[in-house]
């Protein structure tokens, strides 16, 4: 393989793999190193049932990917594995990847798409919900393999009744992240609507401080309210309890200027988004910035791929919150930065 | 008619050019503080707006109401930090809105600081509760006399000696003679109040007053004197200010003679 | 030892305003919440009083939803569960200009959540709708809190709230 028809991408998830089915369509040579041993990034690891706004199977969405990955001849995974070392410029990096089996190889490639994603928020960090304390106390992440099981159950295997949607779990606040996750709301919203469809006798209350179903995921707020009935209430928990039975959730209904102490079959968190521990490493490896809240910093804010180191593009959730469908398309866009650096590169060294 | 109607709506806006109809319910509010006096509005205003503590206490409110699912006093009152911190942000065009909290509502507050904890924002509403208090007081406004009043002691206590917990106010006959409002009326029965309804803390307190030493009762005098306690809370509480002033002078004599 | 506090609730205003008279921010509490028990007796001594006073909590323990759901069979009702809290209903509504009291938003808030406290605190300013139906003309969700005054008005009556 030479460097000037190869691409390295870090990140196995919806962008890394975008970038990479979208370059060996082009022609081009990947090396797609995956820090986890499997591929799919987050929608993968969590077991996400299904994608807002349409409740598209995640499926649909991630499999081709996965599966074109896997039987492409010109892309070459490595999963448990990170990039370690770096060095060279533009049209010829030459970069280290260690895998965790103690392996090692050395790839000679024209360009690099960081692609390292996201963490879910671990509320353990924000005692305030009892997540890890109080049983029924889960986050969005958990619920979506628990739709994807078709199996809403609490710790003793009943039914929830009333359930209850905590919204900017470790988002929004200066003690934990203070940035919006952008898609917990509209994600919340079509777990509530698929376990209105499950569970038809539910009741389900969202505790939110403002509904952020940007652009056309909007349709969905508005169908859980007028369609499936689902109820709002504006305010943010304070505390929650386990009272040995249920669930007593603290709080303020600030429409109302009312103190709600309510009891809750369950209670699920949107946890928010923060940058993990494969977006650090990579920042040390590549040399790239970091902002101040630890995701990758791009030279301008408005054009996610452009890192500021050259040859080095930016993707999907590691840049900023985003959503699936962004993501993919910052895959695409990082696709292409790659693609001209190579193309420019193979031009100097075969004069026309 | 329309230039009519609009014309009624605009008559009721005050000099900033605000309107404010008051909270479903608490209309009574916004009518009491619209007959307050317009200087010393602003005045209360701009005292908490420069006040050093100011810049720390506040940054700016997303309306989550954290701090009231926090707060202990919003149980059983109509009382909500939130509001507070709502009202010391909109405040700035209409003064009206810091005053009308003023007259009862700020005194529901327990000061326990729990809203701080929470606020996701980093704002401290107990903060701001206790510098409008400080206002208040400062300003002498009636509601502060009314509330202070009960308190006398307990306020020249922790002016003079810097604890309001002193042996005196413990004694069997006497106990929390003046604390809190008509206790007087108590005492005839105190101990078996306190059977009645036992308060923990007080058990044990008897035996374990101290005595503050004179030279830290002058120390705290002179440091009231200089930085202007004792001018701030003079409007609201002139007698009490009065027997400080007299207890330090006092203390200055016996200093100097040794 | 000490008998229990017993609850009566006032039901003169005259009456209601001498409870809990000593509490400085005494007009932020409901009369029927300030508790002073006619006889509290300690050891043989009568300390019913004051000293006793109790303010009961006004927290919100459960969501009563009768009313709501009888509000959405109504015809003019059928709307109700659009809304979501942007209040151009009570920013446009002339009485509620004149009448702070009366807040379309915030009645259909309590209705839905079913808080009942605020429900008979403010059931009767229902009736201050004029029916002029700006509302419904500005409503961003087709809620028409018009007819939703209506149906409210309705149901309230036959829960018996009124």
């Amino acid at each position: 393989m030479s460097s000037e028809d190869s691409v390295l991408i870090v990140g196995g998830g919806p962008a890394g793999l975008r970038a990479a089915v979208d370059l060996a369509e082009m022609g081009f040579n990947v090396v797609l190193v995956e820090r986890r041993a499997e591929l799919g990034g987050a929608p993968i690891r969590w077991k996400y049932h299904t994608l807002a706004p349409d409740m598209r199977p995640t499926e649909e969405v991630m499999s081709p990917l996965i599966d074109a990955c896997k039987s492409n001849q010109r892309i070459k995974v490595y999963t448990s594995s990170v990039a370690s070392s770096f060095s060279g410029s533009p049209g010829e990096f030459s970069v280290e990847v260690k895998g965790a089996d103690g392996s090692s190889s050395t790839h000679r490639v024209g360009a690099i798409i960081v692609a390292t994603g996201f963490e879910h928020f671990d509320a353990r960090v924000d005692p305030r919900y009892a997540y890890g304390r109080a049983p029924d106390v889960i986050g969005i992440n958990e619920l979506e393999g628990m739709l994807r099981s078709g199996k809403i159950v609490r710790h003793d295997g009943s039914t929830p009744r009333r359930i209850g949607f905590v919204f900017c779990v470790g988002s929004r606040d200066r003690s934990t992240n203070p940035w919006c996750c952008t898609v917990c709301c509209g994600v919340s919203i079509k777990q509530a609507i698929e376990l209105r469809r499950l569970l038809p006798d539910s009741q389900i209350y969202m505790i939110y401080m403002d509904i952020r179903t940007w652009g056309l995921w909007e349709k969905l707020y508005w169908d859980s309210m007028e369609k499936y009935g689902i109820n709002y209430i504006r305010g943010r928990v304070g505390e929650v309890y386990y009272t040995g039975e249920k669930l007593l959730v603290k709080g303020e209904d600030t429409l109302v200027r009312g103190p709600i102490e309510v009891l809750f079959d369950m209670l699920v968190l949107a946890v928010g988004m923060e940058p993990g521990e494969g977006t650090r490493q990579a920042a040390r490896v590549f040399g790239l910035n970091l902002n101040e809240y630890g995701f990758l910093k791009p030279r301008q804010p408005n054009i996610h791929f452009d890192s500021g180191v050259g040859g080095v593009f930016l993707a999907g959730a590691c840049v900023a919150p985003m959503s699936i469908e962004e993501a993919l398309e910052e895959g695409s866009a990082a696709a292409m930065q790659a693609a001209k650096v190579l193309i420019r590169s193979s031009k100097q060294r075969v004069p026309i | 008619m329309d230039a009519k109607y609009a014309r009624k709506l605009a008559a009721r806006l005050n000099t900033d050019g605000w309107h404010y109809g008051g909270l479903p319910g608490l209309q009574w509010e916004a009518e009491n503080a619209r007959r307050g006096e317009p200087q010393l509005m602003r005045r209360i205003v701009d005292e908490l707006r420069s006040d050093v503590r100011f810049q720390e206490f506040y940054h700016a409110c997303i309306n989550c109401g954290n701090c009231t699912s926090m707060c202990p006093a919003f149980r059983f009152v109509d009382f909500e930090p939130r509001i507070v911190v709502q009202k010391v942000m909109h405040a700035k065009d209409e003064p009206e809105l810091l005053y009308q909290m003023m007259d009862e509502y700020l005194w529901a507050c327990y000061q326990c600081y729990s809203c701080w904890e929470v606020c996701p924002a980093h704002n401290n509403p107990g903060g701001l509760v206790a510098l409008l208090k400080e206002a208040a007081v400062r300003n002498g406004l009636e509601s502060a006399k009314r509330t202070l009043e009960p308190y006398s002691k307990t306020l020249f206590k922790v002016m003079a000696t810097g604890t309001q917990i002193t042996p005196d106010m413990h004694m069997l006959f006497a106990p929390f003679r003046d604390w809190g409002p008509h206790k007087a009326e108590l005492v005839k029965n105190i101990r078996t109040e306190r059977q009645g309804v036992p308060v923990e803390s007080m058990w044990g307190v008897m035996d374990k007053g101290w005595r503050v030493p004179k030279r830290t009762m002058l120390e705290l005098f002179i440091i009231e004197r200089e930085s202007g306690v004792l001018d701030s809370v003079r409007n609201s509480s002139k007698d009490v200010v009065d027997m400080v002033e007299e207890a330090g002078k006092e203390l200055e004599e016996s200093e100097k003679n040794g | 030892m000490v008998d229990g506090p017993e609850t009566h609730s006032a039901k003169r205003d005259d009456e209601s305003k001498e409870k809990g008279k000593f509490i400085v921010e005494r007009d932020y509490i409901e009369p029927t919440r300030i508790v002073e028990p006619s006889s509290l007796t300690a050891e043989g001594v009568d300390i019913s009083g004051r000293w006793g006073t109790i303010v009961l909590p006004r927290t919100i323990n459960e969501f009563d939803t009768s009313i709501y759901e009888r509000v959405k069979r109504l015809p003019g009702g059928s709307h109700i569960a659009n809304c979501w809290q942007c209040g151009n209903c009570s920013a446009i509504c002339p009485v509620a200009h004149e009448h702070p009291e009366f807040n379309p938003r915030y009645l259909i808030h309590i209705v839905k959540m079913g808080y009942t406290s605020e429900i008979e605190r403010l059931k009767d300013s229902v009736y201050l709708c004029s029916g002029c139906g700006l509302c419904s003309s500005v409503c961003p969700r087709g809620v028409d809190p018009q007819h939703v005054m209506i149906a409210l008005s309705l149901a309230f009556h036959a829960k018996g709230v009124l």
